[in-house]
């Protein structure tokens, strides 16, 4: 198992993946001030 | 949730097997103005195709998040009209975590996609008998007030 949670950053690389994983995206906004 | 909620390996396994992270910046555009983002943490599950289906704002701790993820796969079947893979996911939230702040809306959808799936009412009353009897003071109970009289 990995050891911490893997991000994406980019969008549209997200909805890429969720397309060809055939999974739901979930999208953390943050402020990280 | 940086320190608390994402490095749960409850959390890390969750993600790795079922959905696509993705974070993003509160201030970056266009997808701070597409998704109206107002206070942080804003937590949205989206479809494949990028669309909104549930969304929740502040802080989940690892024993919150997860439920609230699951009732997310839920809505975006039931909003699709896949009404048995919504109440597997409905079933699987009630089961693991049946004490979630997520489960009152659960019992809710479960009655509502079991009547859009048979057409029959009995459902929705007893999604209203259940969420009377265990969560009275939820506002699911309130909506769901209505069926009482079915």
């Amino acid at each position: 198992m990995e050891s911490r949670v893997q991000w994406e950053t980019d969008f549209d690389k997200a909805r890429a993946r969720a397309g060809a994983e055939g999974k739901p995206i979930f999208l953390f906004f943050h402020n990280p001030a | 949730m940086d320190a608390v909620t994402y490095p749960d390996p409850r959390v890390i396994a969750f993600f790795q097997k079922e959905m696509i992270p993705l974070l993003v910046n509160h201030k970056t555009q266009p997808l701070a103005g597409r998704f109206n983002i107002t206070w942080t943490p804003t937590l949205v599950t989206l479809d494949k195709w990028g669309d909104e289906h549930h969304r929740t704002v502040g802080f989940l701790p690892p024993e919150e998040l997860i439920p609230s993820l699951v009732l997310g796969q839920a809505k975006i079947h039931f909003e699709s009209d896949r009404f048995q893979e919504a109440l597997a996911d409905l079933e699987r939230l009630l089961t693991d975590y049946p004490k979630s702040k997520a489960a009152p809306e659960a019992i809710y959808l479960r009655g509502v996609c079991t009547y859009k799936k048979t057409g029959k009412t009995g459902p929705l009353k007893e999604a209203y008998e259940k969420l009377q009897a265990e969560y009275p003071s939820s506002e699911w109970t309130t909506r769901a007030s209505p069926y009482r009289l079915l």
